[in-house]
């Protein structure tokens, strides 16, 4: 680790002619190497410049904890020896000091985008790779729920393919139909189809577990209580996807996995669907809440959708197409056309003033399968209108892809552990 | 990302009852720089007297504590300890009389320019080295009269203008940057130079101040007046709804109204003010978004609200009277009538002087060993504490 630690001081000393952390001004940049964490309390800002003085000084703190832990392990005789045992205890998780420099590694790419030095981190993050591929956890000899729930019987189903279509076939569709679809079997191709069931393949490319990731933890994001916070990604597994009754609900949604830990990224790839030219948006679409401040997308924007059973995304709409993918598991969609809006009770400004006008007030939770009576009446006193607006439903399974047209509000809740990806295009 | 540093001059140590008994200095926080304590960079995290070995201590004064300097001033002399070296006398060597300060700005790089009471701006020069800064005075007959002068942590500057003796109009403007501001105060008939913002207010400002994202103005009629980023209710007033006043431009803090507020203080994402009367109030958060400390009293206070922070010696007391109250970035520190300290929020660098590990004081907590605590001022993660 020392060799490790030499060439990340060494690439710091670096510095573009341009580099805009000299604009931090020299106060920060003459403690960097030696109070590395002062200046990362300094750098909390958005600009480029504090962001590239929070990378630097991240970087710095990995270089501090390298030498320490180096310093720890020279002392001991046989040091290879007991760098393995070291690691394979790691259940001892108060003494780990590779999860240490995970912390600073991690939160320094989420704070910080790394802007001037992508490749260090890269590099760390590879060599400490090598440190872990022979750790065996607990979890990896457990497996996720994936009971197949009951059949849904529906009125109002999903349109849905018997076969794969292609991009020109989703294409004549999309020309001619602007509702959703589920097509059957289009990614049975991902290798995430079969290496996602085991949650050891996620511990495996996360650093042991020990990469950091952003779970939300509440009934909703419209629930009270609810909150999000960074874990490690085996805390996220062991606390909120093996056990079969968790205390709380806990759900890696809406982020870039794949940005952060690319070996996932070959695992999946992206639909040729999202390539299609969509029509025109209609006058109730063009109303999408969030669509006048939306740029055009050069490529889908991808993110992953992690959860146990029961977690639910409340009745939203997206200023986006959206191809949801679902890899592992069992969810339940409900969708409404945009000319439904008016029926559909949208939010407003919430006290902390952040819109959520793409969000309904109507809790979907409560109403789509054992229902109770109270429940439903009260609905219809507060909600008068909603009872008239027209559905369509399903259950989206294994190796199934939803296309979800613009402004087109969808309800989502899962009905067993389900690992999903999504592709955002326009 | 740049720290409140502002503070008027009529609140200056004074041997009020006559007697002047020496007054001392004492330093608790962040000291990378050996901006508190020489010789050594570690945080000093308990209260230690301010050494200073080059001018005698006696009737020095802080003129501001940023991250990485200290600026005292003694007389017309001003020097510093950390960072940024400089060592000058305000009116050159002519200057028969004490010159006094009004307003001081700065940020996590230094000291940068200081208003005097008479309308005079002294800017901070580097030399080209680095090695060496002095301050030099702007003002001309032809500069525009300002009295009040605030930077914000987004670099936004706001002032006051001078008023007439009896004029009731408080003017404002605001800047986007200090060299906007700069560039005006050169050549104020320049179109291009013309503030940013330009706000008018009934009555007289006594003190202008700035925090992270926001301006807050204390009037000699003891009214409050807040604006700026509204997040973590930092204006402690609300922005929308019938009757209020937008984030952007200046509103009074009706939480406040009736009462007569003697000074206020600001830093971070807070601020506070006490009144006449020695009750003291406290608004906004602890900590830059997504920090998940916070503090007590604050957390329990709604949107638009502020929260009334009592003080007891011990728990069967009366409230003590507030008689000065300062803010660093994500701490406050308060002094009482009866010569006490009471300090919460950020401990990570010491800056509470409670010699406590503890990285965050949720609550009020009074800091022993300290007596008849004068006066009190913040930097961003340090605090200064006068005593007799």
């Amino acid at each position: 680790m020392q060799s490790l630690a030499d060439d990340v001081q060494d690439a710091l000393r670096t510095y573009a002619a341009d580099d805009a952390i000299k604009l931090c001004g020299q106060a920060s940049l003459y403690i960097i190497a030696t109070h590395p964490e002062k200046v990362m309390d300094l750098a909390h800002d958005v600009p480029e410049h504090w962001r590239r003085l929070f990378e630097d000084a991240s970087l710095h703190k990995v270089v501090e904890l390298l030498r320490a832990h180096s310093k720890d392990t020279d002392l001991e005789p046989d040091a290879k020896r007991r760098k393995t045992e070291h690691i394979v205890v790691a259940s001892n998780r108060n003494h780990d000091w590779l999860q240490e420099v995970v912390n600073v590694l991690d939160r320094g790419l989420s704070l910080s985008g790394a802007p001037g030095r992508p490749a260090i981190f890269e590099h760390v993050l590879e060599q400490l790779h090598q440190l872990t591929v022979d750790e065996t956890e607990a979890e990896e000899r457990k497996s996720f729920n994936l009971e197949k729930p009951e059949v849904l019987v529906s009125e109002y189903p999903v349109d849905r393919t018997s076969e794969p279509l292609d991009l020109e076939g989703f294409q004549t569709r999309l020309d001619t139909d602007r509702t959703p679809l589920i097509i059957t079997g289009a990614i049975e191709e991902w290798p995430a189809r079969r290496s996602w069931i085991n949650p050891s393949h996620l511990l495996r490319h996360t650093l042991g577990g020990r990469r950091l990731v952003p779970v939300e933890v509440g009934e909703s994001y419209v629930a009270d209580g609810w909150s999000q916070r960074m874990m490690p990604m085996r805390e996220f597994v062991a606390t909120y996807l093996i056990p079969r009754t968790p205390l709380e609900t806990g759900y890696l949604a809406q982020y870039d996995l794949f940005a952060q830990i690319p070996a996932l990224r070959d695992g999946i790839s992206i639909p040729d669907y999202c390539y299609s030219t969509p029509p025109p948006a209609d006058a109730d679409a063009l109303k999408t809440a969030g669509l006048a401040s939306v740029q055009q997308l050069d490529e889908p924007l991808l993110n992953a959708w992690l959860g146990p059973k029961g977690t639910k995304t409340p009745l939203h709409t997206d200023p986006y197409h959206n191809i949801l993918c679902q890899v592992v598991g069992y969810k339940y969609v409900r969708l409404y056309p945009p000319k439904e809006t008016c029926r559909l009770y949208p939010r407003g400004v919430d006290e902390k003033g952040i819109s959520m006008h793409n969000t309904s007030q109507v809790d979907m939770s409560q109403l789509w399968k054992d229902a109770r009576a109270e429940d439903v009446e009260r609905m219809s006193q507060d909600f008068p209108l909603f009872r008239e607006a027209e559905y369509v439903e399903g259950i989206i399974g294994p190796g199934d892809s939803l296309y979800v047209p613009l402004g087109w509000w969808h309800y989502v809740e899962s009905l067993s552990t389900s690992f999903s990806t999504s592709f955002w295009w326009n | 990302m740049s720290e409140l540093k502002t503070r008027t001059a009529g609140h200056r140590q004074t041997a009020n009852d006559g007697a002047s008994k020496p007054t001392s200095m004492l330093c608790a926080g962040l000291n990378a720089h050996s901006q508190l304590q020489a010789g050594t960079q570690a945080d000093v995290r308990k209260f230690t007297p301010v050494e200073d070995i080059s001018t005698p201590q006696k009737g020095a004064d802080v003129l501001f504590a940023g991250w990485s300097t200290t600026v005292f001033s003694s007389g017309n002399k001003i020097w510093t300890q950390g960072f940024q070296p400089i060592s000058s006398t305000l009116g050159g060597n002519a200057a028969h009389e004490d010159i006094q300060t009004r307003s001081v700005i700065g940020d996590h790089d230094g000291f940068l320019a200081l208003l005097t009471t008479s309308g005079d701006l002294y800017t901070v020069f580097s030399s080209s080295d680095a090695q060496s800064a002095t301050l030099q005075l702007m003002t001309t007959e032809s500069s525009p009269s300002i009295a009040l002068i605030a930077f914000a942590g987004t670099g936004r500057i706001a002032l006051t203008f001078k008023q007439a003796p009896n004029g009731n109009l408080c003017h404002i403007a605001e800047f986007n940057t200090l060299d906007r501001f700069l560039a005006w105060y050169r050549d104020p008939s320049d179109s291009d130079c013309y503030p940013d913002k330009h706000h008018m207010l009934p009555g007289r400002p006594a003190q202008l101040l700035a925090n992270t994202a926001s301006f807050i103005l204390l009037l000699e009629n003891g009214e409050v007046y807040s604006w700026g980023d509204p997040r973590h209710q930092s204006l402690g007033r609300a922005i929308n709804g019938e009757g209020t006043t937008k984030a952007d431009v200046p509103g009074i803090v009706e939480a406040l109204g009736g009462l007569k507020i003697t000074k206020i203080a600001s830093g971070g994402w807070m601020s506070a003010a006490f009144s006449e009367d020695g009750a003291l109030y406290l608004w906004g958060a602890a900590g830059a978004p997504g920090h998940d400390r916070s503090i007590r009293c604050l957390r329990e206070a709604g949107a638009g609200e502020v929260a009334l922070v009592e003080l007891l010696a011990s728990a069967h007391d009366e409230p003590l009277d507030v008689i000065d109250v300062a803010i660093g970035d994500a701490h406050v520190a308060v002094a009482t009538s009866d010569g006490r300290l009471f300090v919460v929020g950020d401990n990570k660098d010491g800056q509470l002087g409670l010699d406590s590990a503890e990285d965050f004081i949720e609550d009020w907590t009074e800091a022993r060993g300290l007596s008849d605590v004068q006066r009190v001022v913040c930097g961003s993660n340090s605090t200064y504490v006068f005593v007799h």
